[in-house]
């Protein structure tokens, strides 16, 4: 379907992202990432945790390629993300960052539609108006398609980006504390897209501060503290009170029950 | 997807009318309408250097506003056009004098300098900040203007353009070299204009969901700024420096079109030609026999509506973080 230069990434049925020793110094040689190796599992949705400042988001960055690592590289299905360009990587996977703002009036229905930037010139580019449609539709927010989206509220905006990066159409979907500021029925709308992008097949990796929610879901869970991965594996080997109470440095009891955590708790 | 819809087509005709009743104006306005020569070798190329200008200001306004991410962008106020003022005379010190296509070209080179050292001086992390831009802008506009003011002062430089020419522009002195002169960088500018046009829609998601989205982000800021130069500097050599054209004309211009980039540069290219085509015909004839600077008239109406739009940008940001 696609045309790129690199059609191992695409035409495969997941992303995998690979992080090979990576390690990301600020200008000033602050270090923000400790040397970190580590795959995302494709097709699977993984959670990355931790504390406030523990570096989530600059791994979250490094990931997405949008941060370039000091050392090491980030693979995308085995290539050099250093040897794609932005297009093939808008391919490959989409990123919700946390800064949702838009400058000028533009409407739902642009923003949505830079979704399809990627695709542009491609064979693709003739389902541009459907797909657009669709994800509009299956975030609820068809009836908005003329408002300027700095209009809406904090949650209206943020289905609105997220049908944007439906609309993109990529096998992997990045998120950046994407239930932020979210109330309960938007925080619910959130967590069936994840679970429908991921049905889809799509490699999800979001991070969160709502560590019970996402146990719920969560397939891997990544724990950062401290500017390096403190623990990673599936979440009910990896949330647990010793590891938690480490990343936090206070003592966290947890206990899980069928489907999720039930109990999750910092200790006196 | 079409380029123009609805409103903007609407917009788009009536615009068109009003520059072609403003042309006929211009060109039958004023003493000895009826000779020829006059009409054809001073009026006609003084008219289309004034179209030719204001379409290439305001598509400048529009690439400086889409690729800062702010409606406060305008070539004059960033230094682009008083780089632009000082490379035009300088290349008239160097060289024996005065010539149309020198003075286009050394007033490229120094406003590609002026937008090089603007663009520098307010990078942080990889980011542009506007009031970085602005501020930067003040100080080459004084740097550009004093230089230009000691090469004038120290002899008769630049075909007897006085300092004031340069300083708040006047089409008195076009002629059909000067629109010959500017026009290839004008066309070329808006050719890049309208193909960078998408990608500035992107960027208005900031840089880095531009970029995850596929776009080029420092190859289409590149594209744009440069063609904001092209676009503005031949212009200057013509014209010198004419403020506020490349800030109101896509501002008022969104207000109606919308912010899509495509439908805007149109659009907001047919409102400058017929601003200034307007504005000149005022200058000239309003104190006729007198004729008045035609920066003169438009900064006497851009500058409280600039203030007007920083108060409203400082008050929907709410500050300048």
């Amino acid at each position: 379907m696609s045309r790129t230069n690199s059609p191992d990434v695409n035409s495969s049925s997941a992303l995998t992202i690979e992080l090979e020793s990576c390690v990301l110094r600020s200008t000033s040689g602050r270090v923000r990432l400790e040397q970190t190796s580590l795959t995302f599992a494709p097709g699977l949705v993984t959670a990355v945790i931790g504390p406030n400042g523990a570096g989530k988001s600059t791994l979250m960055g490094i990931a997405a390629a949008t941060l370039s690592p000091t050392e090491g590289h980030v693979l995308f299905n085995g290539n050099r993300v250093s040897n794609m360009n932005a297009r093939q990587m808008a391919q490959s996977r989409a990123v919700l960052a946390q800064d949702l703002s838009v400058s000028f009036g533009f409407s739902v229905t642009d923003v949505v539609g830079w979704g399809r930037t990627p695709w542009r010139g491609t064979e693709r580019q003739k389902q541009d108006s459907t797909v657009v449609d669709t994800a509009m539709h299956s975030l609820g927010v068809a009836e908005l398609a003329d408002r300027p989206i700095n209009e809406l509220s904090g949650g209206e905006r943020k289905r609105v980006h997220l049908a944007r990066i439906l609309a993109q159409e990529t096998l992997c979907v990045l998120m950046d504390e994407p239930d932020s500021d979210l109330d309960l029925v938007g925080l619910a709308a959130l967590d069936s897209t994840i679970t429908s992008m991921n049905a889809d097949g799509k490699t999800m990796v979001l991070s969160s501060h709502d560590i019970q929610r996402v146990s719920y879901f969560a397939d891997h869970v990544v724990v950062v503290a401290e500017q390096k991965i403190l623990a990673h594996g599936s979440a009910r080997t990896v949330i647990t009170g010793e590891v938690l109470s480490r990343a936090y440095g206070a003592p966290v009891d947890v206990h899980w029950g069928d489907k999720g955590i039930t109990h999750l708790s910092v200790l006196k | 997807m079409p380029t123009l819809r609805g409103r903007s087509v609407w917009l788009f005709v009536l615009l068109l009318i009003a520059l072609v009743v403003s042309v006929l104006v211009a060109l039958f306005s004023g003493a000895a309408t009826t000779d020829s020569v006059i009409i054809w070798n001073i009026r006609a190329p003084r008219v289309v250097a004034a179209m030719l200008v204001g379409a290439g200001l305001a598509l400048a306004g529009v690439l400086l506003q889409g690729s800062l991410r702010n409606p406060l962008a305008d070539p004059a106020l960033v230094g682009v056009s008083a780089g632009a003022a000082l490379g035009a005379v300088v290349g008239a010190a160097l060289g024996m004098g005065y010539n149309s296509y020198a003075a286009a070209i050394f007033a490229l080179i120094g406003g590609l300098l002026a937008m090089f050292i603007v663009v520098w001086v307010a990078r942080t992390h990889g980011r542009i900040e506007v009031v970085t831009v602005l501020l930067g802008g003040v100080a080459i506009t004084a740097f550009a203007s004093a230089v230009v003011a000691i090469l004038i002062s120290l002899s008769d430089l630049a075909g007897s353009r006085p300092v004031s020419f340069w300083a708040t522009g006047s089409f008195a002195l076009s002629n059909w070299d000067g629109v010959l002169s500017m026009a290839p960088a004008i066309a070329i500018g808006s050719v890049i204009a309208l193909l960078v046009a998408p990608a500035l829609n992107v960027l208005s998601l900031g840089d880095d969901a531009a970029f995850a989205s596929g776009v080029e982000v420092r190859m289409t800021r590149v594209w744009a700024l440069g063609a904001a130069v092209l676009l503005t500097g031949a212009g200057v050599a013509v014209v010198g420096v004419i403020a506020f054209i490349g800030l109101l004309v896509p501002h008022a211009v969104r207000l109606l079109t919308g912010p899509s980039h495509r439908a805007l540069m149109i659009v907001s290219a047919v409102a400058g030609a017929f601003t200034l085509v307007a504005a000149d015909t005022v200058a000239r004839l309003v104190v006729s026999p007198v004729e008045l600077p035609v920066g003169a008239i438009t900064a006497i109406v851009g500058a409280p509506l600039f203030l007007v739009i920083v108060a409203r940008t400082r008050s929907r940001q709410g500050g300048w973080a």
